[in-house]
């Protein structure tokens, strides 16, 4: 751990700007003693990397969730002037728009228990999943360039969902400034074929229940639809499969040179960077938000196999088991979004690498459904320990341009995983212990299991004593479809 | 095994490093190395023939861009490979070195049903990507993103 970290409040530590040369602000790792301690050591180079970046406001910053990734941190939010300030691949992932979707049901887990083998099964077939999983959608070029301008809307006007669900996802699912014009052929022909597929690594399709003594906040949970003891829900975790990756990797390139040009100087590649106001952070900007909205409909078009996969099982229609979205959100993403910086309101892009918003109670962005309650904050655990869904607050409006954790994170790598743990055995495991896994991968469920990763609580505790965000249920598992 | 996996490197990925005594046999085993982490090769059978030939300045460059193109034929064209071939030249002259690869590549189209298949990876990235020239021949460092 570096020497000249301090904590300075609840479950906040600063790096100060005098750690690294060319520091223009302190880095700022949100944990509890104990994540602090068994942070990755990468985590603090790469945050004092993030901070030395142009126009960067306030403080560089590291969820509770971090862990090392590709020149940001995981868990990585840095907010840039619009003007001054940068758009960077690296600081929003490779996926772009990877994010969670969680669906209730009215449902109980003594009603799905008897079904449960039968459900998994049905929905392993109906969603696809794995390395080269095709979707069922088969889009032309023209259709798909809708999807990247027109995201969930395109789905629900063609018959994938609900119009209600555009009131449950961030941006309504459909975030405006999307040009397909500026999105690669290459791009394109990777993600054509893969609408409504999981995908492999981390991703996963979870049923989940929600007990009695894991409501927290039992107001917010039934303004969520969170009502009854053992209600079970279902949580989607997903991206923009290999179009978002594409988008990536062409302007990570593209921005190589760029630098050059503007006379930005980086600490390492994967920080590539252009002004967001050039015509380079424009194009970028423009085409990542096609790949934004081609995630939202992505995880629309899975939950679409969802209803109907529970619907065929229980014979009910899909409206009669209550099956209305709660909330989506991204956790990869950059935005343009508006705080209060040195006592003025200012417009900030907001890279979330990640990190999940979190805006607080009477936010005006806010969908009027949660303008009351705050935003629904989806943290998605291994597939052995649970999830959580949280509320935003106000301090994170305050402190961490309306951000927090979106996951466990992970403490050991795949290879290491795969040494201490055989996917069939895990598997039976896991069923003895009441969690059905069906997975496209031996070998990738043995990466995913839960020893792989962080102590989901203790995140969710960090980001409680913060002030970042606020814990309403725990979800335990009970089915796990694991791409 | 033509290639080492290190394990402490990319928590949540995979990194490798290949070494070889050519340029063709260093393309050919970073490209294994790729084929190796998404599927059980030997699952795979070799009905689809592709050949992918490509130049550059940059030998690095040459075995990035490789990389890309076999990652993009599996998400466009839903193929993946158990074989490669591999031609490679490094052309001197006064202005530089010129670096070009002919492959050819054996696989089928992915059918889960048939193949075992392991993890996608969706990117070659940056991120300590090395491919340089050493005493012995040559030597690649690659992380894969999954």
């Amino acid at each position: 751990m570096v020497t000249d970290i301090k904590k300075i409040g609840n479950a906040v530590w600063e790096i100060p700007m005098t750690h690294k040369e060319g520091m223009n602000v302190p880095a700022r790792i949100y944990a509890t003693e104990k994540l602090l301690k068994e942070m990755d050591e990468g985590v603090y180079d790469q945050i004092t990397n993030v901070a030395c970046l142009p126009g960067i406001q306030k403080a560089a910053l590291c969820m509770p969730d971090g862990h090392w990734g590709y020149g940001y941190p995981i868990g990585g939010v840095a907010a840039f002037d619009l003007d001054t300030g940068i758009i960077s691949p690296g600081g929003i992932g490779f996926d772009i728009n990877c994010g969670m979707r969680l669906i209730k049901t009215d449902l109980t887990y003594d009603e799905v228990k008897p079904k449960l083998k039968l459900l998994v099964d049905t929905l392993f077939k109906m969603v696809p999943s794995g390395v080269g999983g095709k979707g069922f959608a088969r889009l032309n070029r023209y259709q798909f360039k809708e999807v990247m301008t027109d995201g969930v809307k395109w789905c629900v006007d063609n018959g994938y969902g609900w119009k209600e669900d555009l009131d449950r996802i961030e941006e309504n699912g459909q975030i405006k400034g999307a040009d397909p014009s500026n999105v690669s052929d290459r791009a394109i022909g990777r993600g054509m074929n893969q609408l409504g597929t999981l995908g492999s690594g981390n991703h996963y399709l979870e049923i989940q229940v929600a007990n009695k003594e894991n409501i927290y906040d039992k107001q917010i949970a039934k303004a969520f639809g969170i009502t009854k003891d053992g209600q079970v829900v279902i949580m989607i975790h997903c991206g923009s499969r290999g179009f978002g990756h594409q988008v990536a990797s062409d302007y990570l390139e593209t921005f190589e040179p760029v630098m050059k040009k503007y006379g930005i100087k980086v600490k390492d590649r994967q920080l590539a960077c252009a002004p967001f106001n050039s015509k380079e952070g424009q194009k970028y900007f423009s085409a990542m938000v096609c790949a934004a909205n081609m995630a939202f409909a992505n995880r629309q078009v899975i939950m679409h196999q969802v209803r109907k996969g529970f619907s065929e099982v229980f014979g009910r229609s899909e409206e009669d088991l209550g099956m209305n979205l709660i909330y989506d959100v991204a956790h990869n993403i950059a935005k343009v979004e508006e705080y209060d910086v040195d006592g003025k309101k200012k417009k900030l892009v907001v890279h979330r690498k990640g990190s999940t918003r979190s805006f607080p109670p009477g936010h005006p962005e806010l969908l009027p459904a949660y303008r009351k309650t705050g935003q629904p904050v989806i943290i998605g655990g291994s597939m052995e320990t649970g999830s959580y869904l949280l509320v935003g607050t106000k301090k994170a409006m305050e402190e961490t341009f309306g951000s927090t954790a979106h996951g466990s994170g992970r403490t050991m790598s795949r290879a290491k995983a795969k040494h201490g743990v055989r996917g069939e055995k895990l598997q039976k495991d896991m069923e003895a212990r009441g969690i059905y896994v069906k997975t496209a991968s031996m070998s990738g469920l043995a990466e995913e299991a839960g020893i792989a990763y962080k102590d989901i609580s203790e995140v969710v505790k960090a980001t409680e004593e913060a002030g970042i965000s606020k814990a309403v249920v725990g979800l335990k598992p009970i089915g796990n479809i694991k791409g | 095994m033509p290639y080492r996996i290190l394990e402490d490197e990319a928590t949540a990925d995979v990194a490798y490093v290949v070494t070889g005594k050519s340029l063709a046999a260093v393309l050919k085993d970073s490209a294994i190395s790729m084929l190796d982490t998404i599927a059980e090769r030997k699952s795979i059978s070799k009905k689809i023939k592709k050949e992918i030939k490509l130049d550059s300045i940059d030998a690095g460059k040459l075995l990035y861009n490789f990389l890309q193109e076999i990652i993009y034929l599996k998400d466009a064209g839903n193929i993946v490979f158990s074989e490669v071939n591999v031609r490679a030249k490094e052309k001197k002259s006064s202005k530089g070195s010129i670096f070009s690869l002919n492959a050819t590549l054996f696989g089928d189209r992915i059918d889960s049903s048939r193949q075992k298949m392991k993890a996608d990876v969706k990117a070659v990235t940056l991120h300590m990507f090395s491919m340089k020239k050493t005493g012995k021949g040559w030597r690649a460092k690659i992380v894969f993103d999954i």
